[in-house]
């Protein structure tokens, strides 16, 4: 990752919420304006995996609770 | 079971004493003996004067009540007793009267008790009403009674006011139903079988119990069931089934006489059935048969028919657990059928939410992917169209543009752009083209319309500054 992996999602989404902020203004500096992209682009997909193996486990945990 | 009072029985037992038959009594002895001395009697004398006093108080005959002991059967068929009048513990008698029955007598003794009807039997412990003569044994010096006769209806009798009595006793007590007041064991899985082991009673039972689909261990207790010392063998066997903790006791014995059966009236036994600690079945004789000792447990009228109670006790039991189980698994299905519909409720809501909570998550993280797209995409065009205009800005500002289409810049030789009105003839002139630069002199001016007349082949131009003119070049 270009910056410190999040310890949580939550915390990946406050980051991700500035960036976001960030580019959305007028006056985004462009020389930044990349890393940034990149830099959102890593915790949306880190939020992404973390969302997808949430989802498996409640799917596994659910199915094993209908068969038991 | 004979009904005679004194069955020829000949294999056992001391013989008689050697008493004459029929009254004809000892020899006498002689009655003047040659030293005694007239204040002294000799033994013949003193025999033979007791004998007549006994004749003369007596009579031939007499009627005498008592309770038989020490019974025994000579093998010439005579019969020999004792009777006593028991002491108030039944166990010592201080009072007793030796008796022969003689085999001839005997015959006529049994066809009196035929003739009664009255079913008994001659044993010990049974009280009797006999008759006979009272007789000195002068070889023993004992006083004995020559039996002729007997009174059957006497012992029935007997019997009956001794049960009534205890009977009735034993209810002043509170005891005829301690005993069946117990619980019946739910399911027995140990029992007493207390009987003569091996008789046919001990048989029928063991099959009847054989029948049982359950399973319970039989503890068989060795008792008389009859006779002497039945009474406390039968005490002994109650005791000892308790001390081998059994839940539940049965006592059976098969049919005989009445007087088979006079152990089962015997008080000590009723106690002891009453204390007991656990129920106590019991099947005594035929079904007409009634001792005290049906009074005072559960009573069965046969052996076989107490086995059986024992086995139904036990498949009620059996049929009980089997309910309840039934109904404790129904009870388990049902709850656990309606605890699997609530979790199957809850996982369903759990992972609706849980699928939203993702779902709207993913969402948010798809619309983020697009607004950092579309942001950085907007950015960079904005900033793409900036320069772009800035470009075409510096693009039309630059004079080599206008150079290049043929345009010229004429300036002086002091650099200054040259103007028609400030140059002289001769003046010097430096034209920029966009391949070079041309030097020329003036030869004429004119400030409007001006002609260019200067020698060199360059052409003199004028155009703004900035932005360039938009004319087209001459």
């Amino acid at each position: 990752m270009t910056g410190p992996e999040p310890t949580t999602y939550t915390e990946a989404m406050a980051e991700l919420q500035q960036i976001l902020a960030r580019v959305e203004r007028d006056d985004a500096d462009i020389d930044t304006l990349a890393a940034q992209v990149e830099r959102g682009a890593e915790l949306i997909e880190w939020c992404r995996t973390r969302v997808e193996r949430a989802q498996t486990r409640i799917d596994e945990i659910l199915l094993n609770g209908e068969s038991d | 079971m004979s009904d005679e009072l004194f069955p020829d029985e000949r294999s056992s037992g001391p013989d008689a004493a050697p008493v004459a038959p029929d009254g004809a009594g000892p020899a006498p002895a002689s009655t003047a003996p040659m030293t005694v001395r007239p204040d002294t009697w000799s033994v013949p004398a003193l025999t033979e004067h007791v004998r007549g006093t006994l004749a003369s108080t007596y009579g031939e005959s007499l009627w005498v009540e008592g309770e038989i002991a020490n019974l025994s059967r000579g093998p010439t068929g005579h019969v020999y007793f004792t009777l006593v009048e028991p002491g108030a513990d039944r166990r010592t008698a201080e009072h007793t009267l030796a008796v022969t029955l003689f085999d001839w007598n005997r015959q006529n003794v049994n066809r009196l008790i035929r003739r009664s009807g009255a079913s008994m039997k001659m044993e010990d412990g049974v009280r009797v009403r006999v008759r006979g003569a009272l007789e000195l044994y002068a070889a023993r010096s004992t006083l004995q009674l020559r039996m002729t006769s007997i009174d059957p209806t006497f012992t029935l009798g007997a019997m009956a006011a001794e049960r009534d009595r205890l009977l009735a006793a034993l209810g002043a007590e509170g005891l005829l139903d301690a005993n069946r007041h117990l619980h019946l064991p739910f399911l027995p899985q140990r029992i007493a079988l207390i009987t003569s082991i091996g008789s046919a009673a001990h048989a029928d039972a063991l099959h009847e119990l054989a029948r049982s689909v359950v399973a319970f261990e039989i503890l068989a207790i060795d008792s008389r069931v009859q006779g002497v010392g039945s009474a406390e063998q039968l005490c002994l066997a109650l005791q000892a089934a308790v001390e081998l903790g059994v839940e539940l006791v049965a006592i059976v014995r098969g049919g005989g006489s009445r007087t088979d059966l006079v152990v089962f009236d015997h008080e000590a036994v009723a106690r002891a059935i009453a204390a007991m600690p656990v129920p106590v079945l019991a099947g005594i004789g035929h079904e007409t048969d009634r001792t005290v000792v049906d009074d005072v447990c559960h009573s069965f009228k046969t052996p076989t028919a107490c086995a059986a109670a024992v086995v139904e006790l036990a498949e009620r039991g059996r049929m009980a657990l089997e309910d309840a189980w039934d109904s404790i698994v129904a009870v388990i299905d049902q709850r656990t059928r309606r605890e699997r519909e609530l979790h199957h409720r809850a996982g369903l809501r759990l992972g609706a939410a849980c699928r939203g909570g993702l779902v709207r998550a993913t969402g948010t993280l798809d619309r983020s992917t697009d607004r950092l797209a579309s942001a950085s995409r907007a950015r960079l065009e904005s900033g793409r169209s900036f320069i772009h205009r800035a470009e075409a800005t510096l693009t039309a500002s630059d004079p080599q543009r206008v150079l290049a289409r043929g345009w010229s810049i004429t300036r002086t030789a002091e650099g200054r752009i040259a103007r028609a009105a400030e140059l002289d003839e001769g003046a010097e002139l430096i034209t920029t083209v966009a391949d070079g630069v041309l030097n020329s002199t003036v030869n004429t001016t004119s400030a409007t319309n001006a002609t260019n007349t200067a020698s060199s082949a360059s052409r003199a131009t004028s155009f703004p500054a900035d932005p360039p003119p938009a004319s087209e070049p001459q």
